[in-house]
């Protein structure tokens, strides 16, 4: 792949598309919220979300080449993103057939939830209808994608029917979104953590799929996924909710998608923190138990997510972040405009999540990562919890975010 | 049980769900699946599409049968 990653303001934009990584616990925690509700098309949503990025990013990558280099290549990024092992050679100008050996929704599913009754590859089923359009130089929306065997369903591997369709109108990409002017360059405290060389040296880190096309790093199974789909999305599904319930509805399901950014941080930071590259980069510099926090902002600044910074710990009490440019305030200030609350539900998860690894419980000593301990953590009424205080999606300069205990 | 008596099957829903942040979240979960505040679900209601989200989403989420 000829295509180089370009990193403004703490984004990582491939192909004019910003991705970001995130954990199959993540992945699939979320795809479940936006499928709950019987009243809303979940599937839709998430298909279309996929093609929309799909549609965006593949010409910008591959233009050159035939019908079979592009599928080729389209195949092989995928692969490297982490989300299995894409064979398209039974695809033509009509449709055909498309199979993956190993899909980071199917087998992530299963992983986290077991078996289900329905095909779990809604992304896949996107990124496929843009794919084969791309390749065939048809229009966005030219074909539809079938899931006719999944490995959530207990199948071997999943496969795909792709069939010209009436066509449909796919969205266009917003790209990097409502980028913001610069970084500030007040100082920043990073305690004695040297962010510098944790970023240099997590960008030599190798985190692409492996053969099978996956990315299993930190105890998860991880993507280096499309920022857009994650915006389209949760976005696309509180207006519909709204539109469909009324914005008391939406208001609330806003604490699921919150909720879905506390399983990725308790799974993907927790990981991280217990990790060998934790132990060999961040754990020397470490002091104190602060420096955890400071270490694990750090990290999360190498993901895609925008430019963390810690403006204050209060050890045990509260912990402020503000983030310059994330990629949810991005991505709906272009998609949706001026927003009457703030957006930046899968943050708020997350600077809740390093309060309650480091101070309600006690990642220092060791964590067991799994529900039990969850629980523990995450859903007792002194754990700790976010607020988003200013967000870019209302019109404030920067996104803002306190955690404190609940104390409902 | 009568198949729709809504309001004992969700008295059984929020019993095994508990308290505390979990369950605080489980009954959002809840209203997101049937799309109506589950406050509003009172003895004498009737309503079999209701009974039968209530009913998916107690083996869902809780392992529960109802």
């Amino acid at each position: 792949m000829s295509a180089i990653w370009e990193q403004p303001f703490g984004l990582a934009v491939l192909g004019r598309e910003p991705h970001v990584f995130h954990c199959h616990h993540y992945n699939c925690y979320l795809q479940s919220v936006i499928e709950e509700p019987d009243y809303l098309d979940g599937k839709r949503i998430l298909f279309e979300a996929a093609e929309e990025v799909a549609a965006a990013q593949l010409p910008v990558l591959f233009a050159d080449g035939d019908a079979a280099a592009k599928l080729s290549r389209g195949a092989e990024h995928f692969r490297r993103l982490g989300f299995g092992l894409l064979s398209t050679q039974a695809l033509g100008p009509d449709g055909g057939t498309a199979t993956v050996a190993m899909s980071h929704y199917g087998y992530g599913w299963k992983s986290r939830f077991g078996t289900r009754q329905t095909p779990a590859c809604h992304f896949v089923r996107g990124y496929l209808a843009g794919l084969t359009a791309h390749a065939f130089g048809a229009a966005p929306g030219s074909y539809d994608v079938e899931e006719t065997a999944c490995m959530a369903q207990g199948a071997d591997k999943c496969e795909f029917r792709v069939v010209r369709g009436s066509g449909r109108t796919v969205a266009t990409s917003v790209s990097t979104g409502t980028l913001i002017d610069g970084l500030s360059s007040k100082p920043r405290s990073t305690g004695n953590i040297d962010e510098a060389a944790v970023l240099s040296a997590l960008a030599g880190m190798p985190l692409e799929g492996n053969e099978e096309g996956m990315v299993g790093a930190f105890g998860v199974y991880l993507t280096r996924h499309y920022a857009n789909y994650y915006n389209r999305v949760c976005y696309a599904f509180s207006h519909a909710l709204q539109q469909a319930r009324g914005a008391e509805m939406a208001v609330m399901a806003d604490a699921l998608l919150v909720e879905a950014g506390h399983i990725c941080a308790f799974h993907t930071f927790g990981g991280i923190m217990q990790s060998p590259e934790w132990e060999g980069l961040i754990a020397p510099m470490i002091q104190d138990r602060e420096d955890w926090v400071y270490g694990i902002t750090s990290v999360v600044n190498a993901l895609g997510w925008g430019r963390w910074t810690v403006d204050e710990i209060q050890p045990g009490k509260r912990l402020a972040v503000s983030i310059e440019g994330s990629y949810e305030s991005n991505g709906y200030l272009a998609m949706y405009g001026k927003a009457d609350r703030g957006q930046c539900h899968l943050a708020r998860g997350g600077v809740a999540g390093i309060m309650n690894l480091l101070y309600h419980g006690d990642v220092t000593q060791g964590l067991t990562l799994d529900t039990s301990t969850y629980n523990r953590l995450f859903s007792t009424d002194s754990s700790f919890y976010a607020e988003e205080i200013t967000c870019r999606s209302k019109g404030d300069s920067v996104c803002t975010f306190v955690a404190e205990p609940t104390r409902f | 049980m009568s198949d729709t008596n809504l309001y004992d099957m969700l008295k059984q829903i929020e019993a095994s769900a508990g308290s505390g942040m979990n369950g605080r979240l489980l009954r959002t979960r809840l209203m997101l699946k049937l799309g109506v505040n589950p406050d509003s679900i009172t003895p004498d209601m009737v309503d079999p599409k209701l009974a039968q989200a209530l009913r998916e989403f107690a083996e869902e989420h809780l392992s529960l049968k109802l």
